[in-house]
């Protein structure tokens, strides 16, 4: 039975003007779709103004609880700028890139964004995190656990626990590690 | 590959008489280093006869869990998203570790409201991270921790995310088990743990966790700030209604929620402290006012919750435990050192607690003299308060690659 997406839903929920009713089933759902809509997700209209990264702060590998101070030259450790919140394994360090999977793992068409500073260029930009799944990790390679502008699961598109595999090759849903790609100018 | 031969006889010999010579000379060296003292005594826990005479031949067994209490802690690692993943027993009174049981990719756990028995909602694939993937109900006794419920669900509904104890949970008579699901759409899924199936997905808006106020009843969250109420049937067919937006947009509530069903009680803090309360007895949604954690000026100084479970409730004593520190914004689930304890009904502070170690996930025992529960995802380590002086009592240690989340029952 075709039911209403969930992707369907997140388009539709954006903004709580549309939020208090009951999930549709869409042109979207009708197809079937967590491929086509996940594919839409990096399109959705993101606020790009709230939770812009921050710059200069005390280093949150020291400490859990200080201030993100993004930096621009180490894309394999935690506080590289595009990385800000990313939740699991950087793929750079597992044979892929910041842009690529690596081999034998499937890329997810789905995403979760936020909005990242670069401390070089001064400019905040749209990260859509994409995970590349379909492989184990018994013990990930630069596992990273930032939260900026990180939103409960009920703001799912801006949610990193949430195992966003959809849409990969063969219905891949192991998790194995995730790129951080910039999809535009935040701000 | 060469089998191995016997050179006189030409027969083969077997693994297990190979096996066999092997084991007797291991009990023998084994009774070597073990050798008593003149006089006879203990030795590595051993009880040691006199001189010249032998140890007694040993009986082994499997050992069973004592039956479960309010002080049964049920620990699950997620490993960081491995696949393969465990499940800690623990025994809260002994600070001891009862026993250990397989899970799958990001599991959640479920406890019996009487702790009877104890479960996860998993998934796993033919091969390791890939292949054909199984999501599955696993239902195993309390005491003996062999599986008696093994549901596979159709269509692999399970919502992948990582663990978040209300998104599965138990109905009070523990005869149904309600998950949800995210993917294609909204759902939450009816399982019949006495007819061992999956009963239908039950259509959902675009609402979060599950919270049963009863056997035929259960809230959830919704995105817009409301909760919804579904009353369904033991078929499946169900019905819904929203309540009132009860917090706002820019009030962001933690995704583990502190919930007791037979207080029927919902505590939720948001990231700034700010902590609303739902009183769902009756099957409708009461909504308390909200307390501060935080005053302006402690806020302005950094405090704010931090972790993953960063609530607990206490029933008997109306008590919210509120795991914090002090930090910098979007901090939100880094750990946190100090619990902070209010009463319920009024959110006016009883106690701050300095646990004396980073703590990832909080939770109490539901006895007469709580326990506080604080695991430590960094140091694989459960520590054991006592939950009204803060005073840690003991430690389970070695729980696996990132210990998470904790279950308790609500008995």
């Amino acid at each position: 039975m075709l039911g209403p997406s969930r992707f369907d839903d997140l388009f539709e929920t954006m903004s709580r003007k549309v939020a208090g009713h009951t999930s549709r089933r869409g042109l979207i759902g009708r197809v079937g779709a967590v491929v086509a809509g996940a594919a839409l997700v990096p399109l959705l209209p993101v606020d790009r103004r709230g939770r812009v990264g921050r710059a200069e702060a005390a280093d949150a590998v020291a400490n859990p609880r200080g201030k993100w101070t993004p930096q621009d030259h180490d894309v394999q450790a935690c506080n590289y700028w595009r990385h800000c919140s990313i939740d699991g394994n950087i793929c750079d360090c597992s044979g892929g890139s910041l842009t690529s999977c690596p081999p034998g793992t499937k890329l997810a068409s789905s995403s979760w964004v936020a909005s990242c500073y670069n401390p070089t260029d001064k400019q905040s930009y749209l990260i859509s995190y994409r995970d590349c799944c379909g492989r184990n990790v018994t013990t990930g390679r630069c596992g990273c656990f930032n939260t900026e502008g990180e939103l409960p699961v009920y703001r799912p598109e801006y949610g990193n626990d949430i195992i966003w595999c959809f849409g990969a090759e063969d219905d891949a849903m192991s998790y194995h590690c995730t790129i951080s790609p910039i999809v535009g100018k935040a701000g | 590959m060469t089998h191995a031969h016997g050179r006189s006889t030409g027969l083969p010999i077997s693994r297990a008489t190979m096996a066999g010579a092997a084991t007797a000379l291991a009990l023998l060296l084994s009774a070597t280093a073990l050798a008593q003292p003149a006089g006879g005594g203990r030795i590595g826990g051993q009880s040691q006869p006199p001189a010249g005479q032998e140890l007694p031949v040993d009986d082994t067994s499997v050992e069973q869990a004592p039956a479960p209490n309010a002080r049964r802690i049920y620990v699950s690692d997620p490993a960081h998203f491995a696949v393969l993943t465990q499940l800690f027993t623990i025994d809260g009174d002994k600070g001891k570790l009862l026993g250990m049981s397989d899970t799958g990719f990001v599991p959640n756990t479920v406890v019996a409201s009487d702790g009877s028995f104890f479960g996860t909602a998993s998934t796993v694939w033919s091969r390791l991270g890939h292949g054909k993937r199984t999501d599955y109900i696993e239902i195993l006794d309390a005491r003996t921790h062999n599986p008696i419920i093994d549901i596979e669900l159709p269509k692999d509904p399970r919502f992948l995310v990582g663990t978040y104890p209300m998104m599965t949970t138990l109905t009070p008579d523990n005869k149904s088990l309600l998950f949800y699901q995210f993917s294609p759409s909204p759902a939450v899924g009816l399982v019949s743990l006495t007819d061992k199936k999956l009963v239908k997905m039950m259509d959902v808006p675009d609402c979060y966790h599950i919270f049963p106020s009863d056997n035929n009843n259960f809230f959830m969250h919704c995105r817009d700030g409301s909760m919804l109420k579904v009353t369904f049937k033991a078929d499946g067919s169900a019905e819904r209604k929203k309540t009132q937006v009860f917090h706002k947009e820019d009030e962001y509530l933690y995704n583990t929620p502190a919930y007791s069903a037979k207080a029927g009680r919902i505590v939720w803090p948001t990231y700034t402290g700010k902590t609303f309360q739902v009183d769902v007895t009756g099957n409708e949604a009461k909504f308390m006012p909200a307390f501060e954690a935080f005053s302006d000026e402690e806020k302005a100084q950094g405090w704010a919750p931090g972790g993953w479970q960063v609530v607990a409730y206490h029933r008997e004593s109306d008590r919210v435990f509120l795991l914090a520190d002090q930090r910098a914004k979007w901090t939100h689930k880094s750990p946190s050192r100090f619990v902070f304890v209010f009463e319920g009904k009024t959110g006016k502070r009883l106690n701050k607690i300095d646990l004396g170690h980073e703590t990832d996930s909080i939770a109490v025992s539901q006895d007469k003299t709580p326990q506080l529960y604080a695991l430590s995802s960094a140091q694989k380590t459960l520590f054991i308060h006592d939950a009204e002086s803060g005073k840690e009592v003991s430690k389970v240690d070695r729980l696996g690659h990132s210990p998470l989340v904790i279950n308790t029952s609500d008995m």
